[in-house]
């Protein structure tokens, strides 16, 4: 009897062991209340800076001068010439510094002299409007204005780095660039037949973390590092 | 007492290790400074071109033409020349005419406007495109010093800008050729014997853009000068 009792009183402990074990293992697999939450997708795009042709079309000028012809707007001479217009957009999606590269080769013959009233003048503006390049003839030369706002003559191959504005473009900007031009009427003979070719080139750099140098103004060219800054054009 | 001196010496690596990699980071951030770009873009125009007009003449435009042998017979001794305007700009074209007369004797040239009834006779015209009967010629009041190589005493006139047309020319209006017609009178005088001239003919363009005509001529052969906005060069 005593060993039918310590028989059954092991079976018993021995059920109890395998059912504690039993419910421990069956512990895993209860599934437990539980809820959770996404977040929205975060996205990073880089922002653009772009530019392209604006509206209107732009005008390309072909044109034989004789002395005493000008363009439109110009300040001397017969303003019965059309003038070269270049009309460009602002297309990225950020904001922008706008520069303006003026280009000039002269031909076999130079039609243009750094400094000189003798010779084809230039008038570069735009529609704000904002002046870029101007001269003084019949008494003086074609000038543009330093990073520090002295007038210069403008070099035999133009002029870089012109800022449009100091305030930062926005998408979809137009900017209409109007060059008028004049050969005075008391150029001398020596240019007959000379030639020059001027390309504007317009870009833009990006505004953020770009900032202009506190010295450079609308019109005037504005230099990478000017004044000591940190500032770029690309 | 190790264990402490272990446990520094295990502290104090991190920090010696921490030193060349905020190095590196500093060059790479120094490096890296200078090359990073800002976005940008940009646009380029067409080419602007820009080219002067030409005022040009070929052919020959300063002719000189020698008077000798004449006798006192009213017979002509022609010369001509012709010049041909081939710029791509209209102009005007003007005549330059210069006489020059080594003296005879001591007080007469064989060009003497004081004494239009015994001296040299000249006579200039043109031909069509532009046609002219007679072009004015200098007068007492158009003496002028004579160029070099001429010998002393010689007398020399000159009236400049005789308008060739009141119409402009261009590059395909063509040779113009000019004559000079030269004799003496018939009632000329021995004080002219032997002498010689030369008349020299210089024909020169400007361009009629811009710069037109004065009022004042109307008419091809007689001088034009410059006047008002009106100028030759």
């Amino acid at each position: 009897m005593p060993s039918l009792k310590k028989r059954l009183v092991l079976a018993g402990a021995t059920l109890t062991t395998v059912g504690a074990v039993t419910t421990l293992i069956a512990g895993f697999t209860f599934g437990l209340f539980s809820a959770s939450e996404t977040s929205g997708t975060n996205t990073f795009t880089a922002g653009t800076v772009s530019v392209g042709l604006g509206t209107p079309a732009s005008v390309v000028c072909t044109v034989t001068l004789m002395p005493g012809d000008s363009s439109g707007t110009a300040p001397i001479g017969s303003k019965a010439d059309t003038a070269c217009t270049y009309n460009v957009e602002y297309t990225g999606t950020v904001g922008a510094w706008l520069g303006v590269d003026m280009t000039v080769t002269n031909g076999s013959t130079p039609l243009f002299t750094s400094g000189s009233e003798n010779g084809v003048q230039f008038y570069l503006k735009d529609a704000t409007p904002t002046t870029y390049v101007t001269s003084t003839a019949p008494t003086g030369g074609t000038t543009y204005n330093t990073e520090g706002g002295v007038a210069t003559a403008l070099p035999a191959t133009g002029i870089a780095d012109l800022l449009v504005s100091k305030t930062a473009a926005t998408p979809s900007q137009l900017v209409n660039f109007t060059l008028d031009y004049a050969l005075p009427s008391n150029v001398t003979s020596a240019l007959n037949g000379g030639s020059v070719t001027v390309t504007l080139t317009f870009h833009a750099v990006q505004s953020a973390n770009n900032a202009l140098p506190t010295d450079c103004l609308a019109g005037n060219q504005c230099l990478s590092d000017g004044d000591g800054s940190t500032f770029m054009w690309s | 007492v190790h264990g402490k001196h272990a446990a520094r010496r295990g502290r104090r690596w991190p920090l010696i290790g921490a030193a060349p990699l905020a190095s590196v980071a500093a060059l790479a951030l120094l490096v890296t400074g200078t090359t990073l770009a800002r976005y940008s873009g940009s646009e380029t125009s067409g080419n602007n071109t820009l080219t002067a007009g030409t005022v040009t003449l070929t052919d020959t435009a300063i002719a000189s033409c020698p008077i000798t042998g004449l006798l006192p017979n009213a017979a002509t001794s022609t010369c001509t020349f012709s010049a041909t305007y081939t710029g791509n700009a209209s102009a005007y074209l003007g005549l330059d005419v210069l006489i020059e007369a080594p003296t005879v004797t001591s007080t007469a040239a064989l060009f003497n406007p004081a004494d239009s009834a015994h001296d040299l006779i000249v006579k200039i015209s043109s031909g069509s495109p532009a046609a002219v009967s007679s072009y004015a010629l200098p007068g007492t009041g158009n003496s002028v010093t004579c160029p070099g190589g001429l010998p002393a005493g010689a007398a020399c006139y000159q009236l400049t800008d005789d308008l060739v047309s009141t119409s402009v020319v261009t590059s395909s209006t063509g040779a113009i050729t000019f004559t000079v017609a030269a004799s003496l009178p018939t009632g000329s005088s021995n004080s002219y014997q032997s002498g010689t001239a030369a008349v020299v003919m210089t024909v020169h363009a400007v361009q009629s853009k811009n710069n037109a005509l004065p009022g004042t001529c109307t008419s091809a052969g007689p001088s034009c000068p410059a006047s008002g906005s009106f100028t030759w060069s």
